[in-house]
């Protein structure tokens, strides 16, 4: 055989003529990608706009609607923002679509005729019109409403108005994050001892009643939370805080030097592990044309990364890391990530707390007398200083500031004699005891006494904004329906004799769906939900059809300010690749944690 | 009869109150569907609707600007579609046959539904008045239900009466669906609607008169429902002609190609370029592919012809990236296909002569619709292109599904191909396509493609928008037809390659076919996708069939005031949305049993 290769002519050769092929085909994408990229120089140095990333540093000279930042200070923070907001929708319609979908696709397979009907009613007519006739629906929906200026201030039950919908909600409180995360803490804390007795049960044959330990315990735990004990959750925010400490003090090269050392050392391992697995019996050691194009690209990949970080993206990318703050005036850092890890986890929270309208009308305020000084113990309610207050309707009038939480005085922010805004911070509090989560009802107010303008309340209940409130109920409920035909498919899937042979070892109906339905479905049906959930994630970009700032609308703002449409679309690609990775990686670690054990 | 009620009322017991829970649910439901319908009546009869927004701007749903002078060539393009509809439902009419007991029992369960709604709907609604004050009207009164419960329940009980009886009468299925489409178009020469009329003042008259129905259509639907029956009749005639079936699913897909470069576009063709560009092109290439076929079997020929198709492939390539004229561009690549399939079909003088016949038709074709597409319009409306309203819808889908599907047959074929360079790469463009949502692939279009392109050369917005959707509904279309890749056996590609095919013939012969029948209820799907997806172009300012009724429709005060009736047009954009995608979905459904795929 080899012998017969040597007197081939090199064209008849096949080996020769697939990587010819190959070479010429990389050649010519090449070369179409090089063309563009140069029509790009020439056209964007005519149009004087020059491809740069500067203006994520620069204040844009525009609000966003709602978010995180309504008044961003950098590009950087208003792209967070819109990316903040982009979750906020994903995440909270991941959940709903998924309990709506469920419901629905057992409904389906329901042997009531009306409750089959209906539902299947329900999904023809949502699957079979677009999903942007259906958010614009909504939004016409509520827009139909009268607008808030003509309902009466005070609070109401629920509210919906041309400005949206607003409803009873618990609002996070000073100390919610330490509540939240000793809950997860709690839970997993269960669920440990939930597979321990069942480990228990397996090994004594014994009654170790798994389910009602793991409850009592979750039960008993959750209540000394409530009462108190949920500052143990400050460890985490103590941690942090040194952590934060330390990453302060590395350098910006030590990142990219890191990232190359892992590329380096994955790309070893993996080269190695290749070439051990042909030194096996079956390979024999040898090496075919691709296998050593294997090899060759794990050195070209990993030598690209290595380039890659020490070049001006990698010095960028370690910025990032080391929360290089004057470039992009963002908390994105991990430095700054801990800090703000460190501040929402403390023992005792600490919060800036903000001049507030004492009487109507009234628009600064200058300290006269502070009557608290840094140490002091305060309760809710206390006079903490005296002010003039100022406005142009109520002229000076002299103000009794309180407490609006009961704790320790940190600082005094301001100082006597000087006026300041309402909603500047002027002292800093570490509080000792406020509940974690505070009930309340939507509310009605003027802007300002003499504006005729309303609002909703901040703080008072919850209000959706007009877009948030179209996009959300349009994403959950289309992508519900493509889930509930997924649920449909994953339980049609079980075969019947699996339900039959439960039964008749004498499982209930509950045991019965748990231990053998259920199991069976969810590996059929995790795939197609992680598409449907990559799904809802990419139609949260609709949101820019009625105006709600997630990230393409807040990227089409600032390309309308900046001319920069190129480093705009990169971010977006960016973004929404990172998302689909990390979405699709979590569906195949739990496909691969389901997979049937195979002999 | 007691029997039968007997029988009934157990059924119903078993299906909707067999337990409590069962009850329970059953009452909910009901509660909630009997709600949510009195609630749609309500809002849909209320005082503050104006459907006339909807029914008077029939003409910007269709075709937005398009000039009323040349509607007949709009009419022309829907009696086409109409007739190689009638020709092919007569075509592949088929022989199911069902009494004509079951056209009663359709007529009388839908009575039944009428009936039922026309008992439970609301005779008062309220909604929140601009002031913030709940407003209740009556919308039902008890005259007008009792008018129409009356008419309804004959109507029911006769049908009911005639389906119970036994009359020998069977027709045919196909036949029905004309039966069915007759009530329409005599229901438009019968029920009048309100129609918005201006008084001297050019002020609306109220209350406004009543017309029929598409007053100005009529008789061009009434013609073209006419000339639908016929072309069955010609169809059912045809029926024993095999060969007129291929030349139907030719044109079918010719057809849009033609409306929209022919018909639509009333090309102004220069005959000076016609005598210089077109007839010589034609003329040379027609001469090559005439010499392939009449020299294949002399054996120099035959010796290098692996050469010859290389050379015309790397000419074809070429072709795109130098300035020669379009038509010649074309050429080429059909040249190419040409030539590859040549020796396997030109055995026998037969083949050779329908060969040459086919040759010349496709090429006259290109040709004619090439002129056609390249020339300049003779339309002259206000904005940017001609096409607006359902028309644009209508062609972002189809030419959005034409030139993605070739693009996501050769990427699915790339990422399952053995050569490691070309994977990679077809994976990265399908990865990177399919993780970034399609609107962002749309201002890419609208914004960012320009900068890419050589300078002086611009694009149409909406080519633009094409030339995108080609890639995203081709990364989609590939990732639909790998799954049908991988479901080949293995043993096809080794068969195919011990009877001794060539790469491109064991693709093209073997492995397409199958892997293509396998796919099609997905690929169907992924379509009606891609038309519910054109709504998309409305962001970028696109006059689409959803911009109309979203934005168009709602800024107009002039002649008539319908600002502020945006929900009634969103709803109608639904609706028809809905019939579509319904329509389609159904028909896949039907594709799927008749392939019987999945079901071996």
């Amino acid at each position: 055989m080899k012998n017969a290769m040597k007197y081939l002519l090199f064209f008849r050769n096949v080996v020769f003529l697939k990587w010819a092929f190959q070479v010429i085909f990389l050649f010519g994408i090449l070369s179409i990608i090089w063309n563009y990229i140069q029509n790009a120089i020439v056209n964007l140095a005519d149009t004087n706009i020059a491809f740069s990333w500067g203006w994520l540093g620069e204040t844009p000279g525009v609000s966003v609607a709602e978010g995180m930042y309504t008044l961003p200070n950098s590009g950087l923070q208003m792209i967070q923002t819109g990316m903040i907001n982009m979750f906020r929708i994903t995440l909270t319609g991941i959940l709903a679509a998924t309990l709506l979908g469920t419901f629905l696709g057992i409904a389906r397979l329901s042997s009531n005729y009306i409750v089959e009907k209906s539902s299947t009613g329900l999904l023809e007519v949502v699957r079979n019109v677009p999903l942007l006739v259906q958010i614009y629906f909504f939004q016409a929906f509520v827009l139909s409403f009268p607008r808030l200026e003509v309902f009466e201030v005070g609070e109401y039950f629920i509210h919906i108005s041309a400005k949206g919908l607003a409803f009873p909600w618990f609002n996070r409180g000073p100390n919610a994050y330490l509540l939240m995360v000793y809950t997860l803490i709690v839970i997993y804390i269960a669920n440990k001892i939930y597979k321990w007795r069942v480990e228990l049960l397996e090994k004594e044959g014994r009654d170790t009643k798994p389910f009602l330990w793991s409850l009592g315990i979750l039960g008993s735990l959750l209540v000394i939370g409530w009462y108190g004990g949920f500052r143990a959750a400050g460890v985490f925010g103590f941690l942090a805080g040194y952590i934060s400490l330390g990453l302060e003090s590395v350098p910006a090269i030590v990142y990219q030097g890191l990232v190359s050392g892992v590329a380096i050392y994955i790309g070893f391992k993996v080269t190695k592990a290749f070439i051990d697995s042909k030194k096996s019996e079956e390979a024999q050691g040898i090496y075919s044309d691709d296998d050593y194009f294997k090899i060759i690209l794990n050195v070209v990949v990993v030598l690209l990364i290595v380039l890659l970080m020490f070049s001006s993206i990698g010095a960028g990318f370690a910025g990032f890391l080391v929360g290089d703050e004057i470039t992009f005036k963002a908390d994105w850092g991990l430095p700054q990530l801990f800090h703000g890890i460190e501040n929402k986890l403390d023992w005792y929270p600490h919060i800036d707390l903000e001049i507030y309208e004492v009487i109507e009308g009234m628009k600064k305020a200058e300290i006269t007398n502070w009557l608290i000084k840094p140490g002091d113990n305060i309760t809710e309610g206390q006079v903490v200083a005296t002010a003039y207050a100022t406005g142009n309707k109520i002229g000076k009038q002299e103000v009794e500031l309180k407490a609006e939480y009961t704790g320790k005085v940190e600082s005094l922010i301001v100082e006597e004699g000087k006026a300041i805004k309402i909603g500047i911070p002027f002292y800093e509090l570490e509080v000792t005891d406020a509940a974690p989560f505070v009930f309340s009802r939507p509310k009605v107010e003027k802007v300002n006494e003499t504006s005729k303008f309303k609002r909703y309340a901040k703080g008072h209940g919850k209000s959706l904004s007009v877009g948030y409130f179209a996009i959300w109920l349009g994403v959950v409920l289309y992508t519900a329906i493509f889930i509930s035909e997924v649920v449909r498919a994953g339980i049609m899937a079980v075969s019947k004799g699996q339900s039959e042979a439960g039964m008749s070892l004498g499982l209930r109906r509950g045991a019965l769906l748990r231990l053998v339905v259920l199991p069976q479905a969810i590996r059929v049906m995790l795939p197609p939900m992680g598409n449907q959930y990559l799904n809802l994630a990419k139609n949260t970009s609709l949101g820019i059809a009625v105006a709600y700032p997630e990230i393409v609308a807040v990227g089409q703002t600032l390309y309308n300010q900046e001319g920069q449409t190129l480093p705009v679309f990169l971010i977006w690609m960016a973004f929404y690749s990172s998302v689909s990775l990390t979405i699709s990686s979590i569906i195949n670690y739990y496909n691969r944690k389901m997979k049937i054990v195979e002999r | 009869m007691v029997d039968v009620i007997k029988k009934n009322a157990k059924a119903v017991q078993e299906s909707l109150f067999s337990s409590v829970g069962s009850s329970v649910l059953t009452i909910g439901t009901s509660y909630l569907v009997l709600n949510f319908f009195r609630g749609m009546f309500g809002f849909v009869m209320s005082s503050d609707k104006d459907w006339l927004a909807v029914l008077n701007n029939m003409q910007l749903y269709m075709v937005q600007a398009y000039p009323e002078s040349d509607f007949i060539r709009v009419w022309i393009s829907v009696g086409l579609t109409f007739v190689f509809s009638g020709i092919s439902i007569g075509l592949w009419r088929s022989d199911d046959r069902s009494n004509i007991s079951v056209m009663f029992d359709r007529f009388y369960k839908l009575g039944l539904g009428v009936l039922f709604f026309t008992i439970v709907a609301p005779t008062f609604t309220s909604y929140m008045g601009n002031d913030g004050s709940v407003i209740t009207e009556e919308v039902f009164s008890r005259s007008s239900r009792i008018g129409m419960l009356i008419p309804v329940l004959v109507i029911t009980v006769g049908f009911f009466l005639l389906k119970n009886r036994k009359i020998n009468f069977s027709f045919n299925n196909s036949d029905a669906v004309f039966l069915y489409l007759s009530i329409p178009i005599a229901l438009i020469w019968i029920i009048e609607l309100p129609t918005i009329q201006l008084d001297q003042n050019k002020d609306r008259i109220i209350p406004d008169p009543l017309m029929p129905i598409a007053n100005t259509t009529k008789v061009p639907w009434t013609v073209i429902f006419v000339l639908f029956l016929l072309s069955y009749f010609i169809g059912i005639y045809f029926k024993e002609v095999k060969r007129l079936k291929n030349i139907m699913s030719i044109s079918w897909f010719l057809l849009p190609l033609l409306i929209f470069s022919w018909i639509f576009k009333k090309p102004q063709i220069e005959m000076a370029e016609v005598l210089t560009g077109d007839i010589p092109i034609f003329l040379i290439f027609f001469a090559v592919g005439l010499g392939t076929v009449l020299l294949i079997n002399n054996p120099i020929v035959k010796k290098y012809y692996s050469i010859y198709i290389g050379v015309v492939i790397v000419a074809t390539i070429a072709g795109v990236f130098i300035s020669i004229p379009m038509l010649a561009k074309a050429c080429l690549l059909l040249l190419g296909l040409f030539v590859t399939v040549v020796p396997a079909v030109s055995t026998s003088q037969q083949g050779k002569k329908s060969l040459i016949i086919i040759w010349a038709v496709a090429l006259v074709t290109l040709t004619f619709l090439l002129r056609g597409g390249a020339s300049e319009t003779g339309i002259v409306v206000p904005g940017s292109s001609i096409f607006g309203g359902f028309s644009l819808t209508w062609l972002l889908a189809i030419f959005g599904t034409y030139v993605s599907f070739p693009l996501g047959v050769l990427l699915a074929l790339g990422r399952n191909s053995k050569l490691p360079i070309v994977r990679i790469i077809c994976t990265g463009i399908i990865e990177l396509v399919r993780s970034v949502p399609y609107i962002t692939w749309l201002f890419f279009a609208s914004v960012t493609l320009a900068v890419f392109l050589p300078a002086g050369v611009e694009f149409n917005l909406i080519v633009r928008v094409l030339m995108v959707t080609a890639f995203f509904s081709g990364a989609y279309f590939a990732e639909n037809i790998r799954g049908g890749l991988q479901s080949i056996p293995k043993g096809q590609y080794e068969a195919a390659d011990a009877i001794g095919m060539s790469p491109f013939q064991k693709i093209g012969l073997i492995v397409l076919p199958q892997a293509l029948r396998a796919v099609i209820p997905t690929l169907v799907s992924s379509a009606i996708t891609a038309f519910k997806d054109s709504s998309l172009v409305t962001i970028i300012g696109l006059f689409d069939f959803l911009t109309i009724g979203k934005t168009v429709i709602d800024n107009q005060s002039v002649p008539v005031n319908f600002v502020g009736h945006q929900r009634e047009n969103l709803i109608f954009v639904a609706v028809v949305y809905w019939i579509f995608t319904f329509t389609l979905s159904r028909r896949s459904m039907k594709i799927e049993k008749r392939l019987g795929l999945g079901e071996r």
